[in-house]
């Protein structure tokens, strides 16, 4: 029967780790959703009057949100790097602080949509021509939606990375370093929604709104 | 075998390996429910995949006859569709909304459920591994996530049929307003909501199969396995995965937004719009928006159904008619062609929504282009049977069928794609024909080849050959019978989607073509009762299959008769050729299985062996191929 079948790995024929590999084609897909969505806002941008477009001033903290998610993508490679230090409680500080970071994103992001609402362009609101608002949130929420869900996988990282060093048992950084990937990509895929939405829906422009952001 | 000395030479080692095996295997007896519900073993999880697809194919084939009734006898008292279907059918009547309904549904349960999770489903999880010499998928876990999500997915959708207001009624491709205005139909309440849920679980399913695929066939391949070795099917399932992780984001896109629509009230899709005299107002929409978007996974998604069943001929043509299969290369270069042109011609479904002719030209350009892959392969089918030792079993002459279904609605395709042609032809049953032929019963046929070619593989036992014709002829006759006279309706100018066509004196001049047609689609029906029988009962008191029944080349009948988990009680095969080595010259059986070295290939006596070949078995040769191995 079947007693004697071998569930060992045979040697690897691979170049890259199958691991990482499904989560680069996780990414494409990612990406395609991403490309579906801004290709139906630039579809349907097309159909407005050009006089009828919507083109207002971007709530200024989207600028500090930016910086957060790139700063949190830096902390996180140190954390990674510093895994093989014999600084143990390094990596977790490090882990702990993109987690504080990526919270602060999400925190920064839902204030852009209140401070968007009230100023009278909520996400339902029947009586203007140009839906470019409405994709806006969608965009940005489904962006917040895999920041949560990368969230959620750092924090079970950090247990596991946490029990280990309190149990003083190997653990396994190979997961950090798919995380990384993943929360990077989620930085880059924020530059791009970012410099879309700019040049899309600014009537400022960047700088101007960097002004207004920070005061200088 | 080299393995087999391999071993040899270093008895402890494998004494000591066996014996780690088997210590192993300790932790992987598992109950019933790690075995055969929560496996992740990729043979278990297709047939689970297969047996929830003919569920849903028995579903989906029945509620066609239904509508058939109601298409071919309008005004005629049905008994049993008022018993089946209540207050959908009153005095024995189809009710018109519950019959949108029903063609919704079985569209949605044969393009998805069927022809997508039922045949890649299926047989990519059963093959991929198998074929390319892998202990299981990359990731067993996604792999089984992948089925449950599919599972759950078939539970919703088939639970929608019995929501109050029905199931959805927007047709499968669910175009706002229809799908996002709750109160548009009946079929546009509760049924589409679930319709979209369960969509949602559809596309996350499809998804981890399809990253699975792509990372195992890429990553996990048996030494010697180069890409110019690989099957035809595995090709197929490999590209299909391909387009299945680039389309199915965007329907994902799509439904995304049409939720928004209609949980939420935004106007994505939507633009002003009367629903009983009431204005609703709505701004800025558009419902050609999501017509994009759908279709740039509709289209694609044809192929995703297609481009299996194409793999599995192709390998079913070849062992059958015991000659290489015609131009390889070709075929994977049509493949791949095929899966990049079915991104570029998704507006073809598009061309009467008042799209401006000169993008309409470059849409019919690209879908005309379509033609030249698709001829190369049919010809390559064709010259790979002339001339053939053609052995005609039940796979074979499915795969066959499938070449001639392929190419009958393949050929309207051509007509269909020119958008002059398309204004009168559009929306008649002259598409209903196309479609079913090509899409539809081509890709059948394939599902059908590969269950009768690989049921021995799944399953240790043969299943009932005479079965096989008798299951073969009725389906494929009344195939013909339903779907060739459709062409010629659609010419006539009947159109789809009506309830009743006998108000309109040009389109009741057919009404007794159209009662013909039923009586060949419940023949039809009643065949593959013939198939589910011989399929079950095959399971337990089929003739128990030998190793390699069909004599085939391809690695997966180097497995024991009923493969454990792991495959191969040993190591992984080496592969040394391509698969398609059948009636080599000189060689002495007709077919030569990939795992063979060169060394040992057995010659015809007084055959002068191939220049190529070295003569004498060089003793030095022999190690070097295994420090080879053992990189």
């Amino acid at each position: 029967m079947a007693y004697t079948y071998s569930l060992e790995k045979d040697q690897p024929n691979y170049i890259v780790d199958p691991l990482k590999f499904a989560l680069w084609l996780f990414i494409l897909t990612v990406i395609m959703v991403f490309g579906g969505l801004t290709s139906a806002f630039i579809v349907q941008r097309g159909m407005v009057p050009a006089d009828q477009q919507l083109i207002f001033d971007l709530p200024a903290i989207l600028w500090p949100n930016l910086m957060l998610i790139l700063f949190s993508s830096v902390t996180l490679m140190v954390g990674v790097r510093s895994l093989q230090g014999d600084r143990p409680w390094l990596p977790m500080l490090a882990f702990g602080m993109t987690f504080v970071l990526g919270l602060l994103f999400l925190r920064g992001q839902w204030q852009a949509f209140l401070e968007l609402a009230n100023s009278g362009l909520p996400l339902v609101d029947r009586s203007r021509a140009d839906n470019a608002v409405s994709h806006f949130y969608v965009m940005t929420g489904l962006h917040g939606i895999h920041i949560v869900a990368a969230l959620l996988v750092l924090l079970v990282g950090m247990w596991r990375l946490g029990r280990a060093l309190v149990l003083g048992r190997p653990y396994q950084q190979y997961r950090f370093v798919l995380t990384a990937i993943f929360w990077h990509f989620l930085g880059v895929l924020w530059v791009y929604l970012f410099v879309f939405m700019i040049a899309q829906l600014s009537e400022e422009g960047a700088g101007a709104m960097f002004q207004r952001a920070f005061g200088f | 075998m080299s393995d087999a000395t391999s071993h040899a030479t270093t008895g402890a080692g494998t004494l000591s390996a066996v014996g780690h095996h088997d210590d192993h295997h300790g932790h992987h007896h598992g109950n019933f429910w790690t075995t055969y519900v929560f496996s992740t073993d990729h043979k278990v999880i297709a047939k689970q995949f297969l047996i929830t697809g003919i569920i849903m194919a028995i579903i989906g084939i029945g509620m066609s006859t239904l509508f058939r009734l109601q298409l071919a006898f309008p005004d005629t008292s049905f008994a049993i569709l008022e018993a089946l279907l209540g207050k959908w059918a009153p005095d024995g009547k189809l009710d018109p909304n519950f019959y949108l309904s029903l063609v919704t549904m079985h569209g949605t349960f044969m393009v998805f459920f069927v022809l997508t999770a039922g045949l890649s489903g299926t047989f990519s999880n059963f093959l991929i591994p198998l074929q390319i010499g892998a202990r299981d998928m990359a990731s067993g876990f996604m792999n089984m996530l992948s089925y449950w999500f599919f599972f759950a997915s078939s539970v919703i959708m088939v639970s929608s049929l019995f929501v109050e207001t029905g199931p959805a009624g927007g047709g499968w491709t669910i175009y706002p307003p229809l799908s996002a205005l709750p109160q548009a139909m009946p079929g546009s309440g509760m049924g589409m909501t679930l319709w979209l849920v369960a969509m949602t679980l559809f596309i996350a399913s499809s998804l981890l199969g399809s990253i699975n695929y792509i990372t195992t066939v890429m990553n996990l391949r048996t030494q010697g396995m180069t890409f110019d070795r690989l099957p035809l099917t595995i090709w197929a399932f490999f590209l299909t995965a391909v387009i299945g992780v680039l389309s199915f984001p965007v329907l994902f896109s799509a439904a995304l937004l049409l939720m928004f629509d209609r949980l939420l009230g935004t106007s994505f899709y939507l633009s002003d719009i009367f629903i009983g005299g009431e204005l609703l107002h709505y701004q800025g929409g558009s419902p050609i928006l999501f017509q994009h978007l759908f279709w740039f996974l509709g289209h694609p998604e044809v192929y995703i159904v297609l481009l299996p069943a194409l793999g599995i001929s192709s390998e079913v043509i070849s062992v059958h008619a015991r000659k290489p299969i015609f131009g390889y290369k070709a075929m994977i270069g049509s493949m791949v062609g095929i899966a990049f042109l079915s991104f570029i011609v998704w507006a073809h479904h598009m061309f009467v929504t008042g799209m401006n002719p000169f993008l309409g030209t470059v849409f019919m350009l690209f879908t005309l282009v379509i033609a030249v892959p698709s001829a190369i392969k049919a010809f390559n089918y064709i010259t790979t049977l002339w001339k053939g030792n053609i052995r005609f079993t039940p796979p074979m002459l499915f795969a066959i069928g499938l070449v001639s279904l392929f190419i009958t609605g393949g050929i309207t395709g051509i007509f269909l794609g020119n958008a002059a042609l398309d204004i009168p032809l559009h929306d008649t049953y002259f598409v209903t024909a196309h479609f079913h032929l090509v899409m539809g019963s081509a890709s059948a046929f394939g599902l059908f080849a590969g269950v009768y070619h690989w049921f021995p593989k799944m399953f240790g036992r043969m299943m009932n050959k005479r079965l096989g014709y008798i299951h073969f002829w009725l389906t494929f006759t009344s195939l013909y019978l339903v779907f060739f006279p459709m062409h010629f309706m659609g010419l006539g100018g009947v159109a789809r989607h009506y309830w009743s066509q006998s108000a309109f004196t040009f389109m009741e001049v057919f009404m007794p073509l159209q009662g013909f047609i039923t009586i060949a689609a419940i023949i039809g029906f009643f065949g593959q009762f013939i198939f589910l029988y011989n399929f079950f009962s095959s399971i337990f008191i089929g003739k128990k299959a030998s190793l390699n029944p069909w004599q085939a080349n391809t690695l997966e009948w180097t497995t024991p008769r009923v493969p454990g988990h792991g495959n191969w009680p040993g190591d992984i095969p080496h592969v040394y050729r391509w698969p398609y080595d059948y009636s080599k010259p000189g060689v002495k059986e007709d077919y030569l299985p990939q795992h063979i070295p060169d060394a040992e290939i057995e010659y015809e006596e007084g055959f002068p062996k191939p220049a190529t070949m070295p003569t004498p078995a060089t003793p030095a040769q022999k190690p070097e191929v295994k420090e080879e191995a053992e990189d």
